[in-house]
């Protein structure tokens, strides 16, 4: 299956890209965070805080993915006011 | 009214279509750029988000702000792209009966976003350095 990957916040400028397109065997989202960070190995200390979502759910881990499903990838957030 | 905006922020249009004649108490809370930051000079702050999930989120905490505290209007806007030191990045628009539920419920608003929605600010220093600031995670399982 084909993903598309978005990447948010500090993780951006890790990867170095917004988003990416990764080609997997079927899997969950932990199979796809496993394959990212044998892409982008500097990802893999960032990812016990971060929630992947689709749309506008945040989606487990062992959520099963589909061909042309987007993940986003949210790493903590700091919006508001001081 | 867009709760994520690009362009700077509009109080007077918040007031306009916040008003009700029942309500006896108004709190607006806003967020600026300070110009300082763990004693580094700031610049600027480039704020990014996931917008499908933070607009859900947002409409989320008015929502249970207006019950929670039986305020009878809240809104929360914020301003995404790149500010300077100065500029508006948040609002939040409390409107109740009376003035002690209205001071608590934009407290408790403005809060909840800071921890809930997936919004980023990437501060700017006037040496030339940039970072992320830490924040809160949206991940469950990691708590």
């Amino acid at each position: 299956m084909l993903l598309n990957i978005e990447f948010h916040g500090l993780l951006r400028p890790i990867v170095g890209k917004p988003e990416l397109q990764l080609q997997l065997p079927e899997g969950t989202v932990e199979d796809v965070l496993h394959r990212l960070c044998e892409l982008r190995p500097q990802l893999a200390a960032h990812l016990p805080g971060v929630a992947c979502a689709m749309g506008s759910e945040i989606v487990a881990r062992t959520y099963v993915l589909a061909d042309g499903d987007t993940l986003a990838l949210i790493p903590p957030v700091s919006g508001g006011a001081g | 009214m867009n709760p994520l905006q690009t362009e700077s922020l509009d109080v007077a249009a918040l007031l306009e279509i916040t008003a009700q004649p029942d309500s006896g108490a108004l709190v607006v809370f806003g967020g600026t750029v300070r110009n300082e930051n763990d004693g580094r000079s700031v610049s600027g702050i480039e704020y990014t988000a996931y917008a499908p999930l933070a607009e859900k989120v947002m409409a989320e905490i008015e929502q249970a702000v207006m019950q929670q505290f039986k305020v009878q209007q809240c809104r929360i806007v914020h301003r995404l792209g790149e500010l300077t030191v100065g500029d508006l990045s948040v609002l939040v628009v409390v409107r109740a009966a009376h003035r002690a539920e209205a001071f608590t419920a934009a407290r408790h608003a403005i809060d909840m976003l800071k921890q809930r929605v997936p919004i980023w600010k990437n501060e700017y220093y006037r040496d030339g350095d940039s970072r992320f600031l830490e924040g809160t995670s949206l991940n469950l399982s990691s708590e």
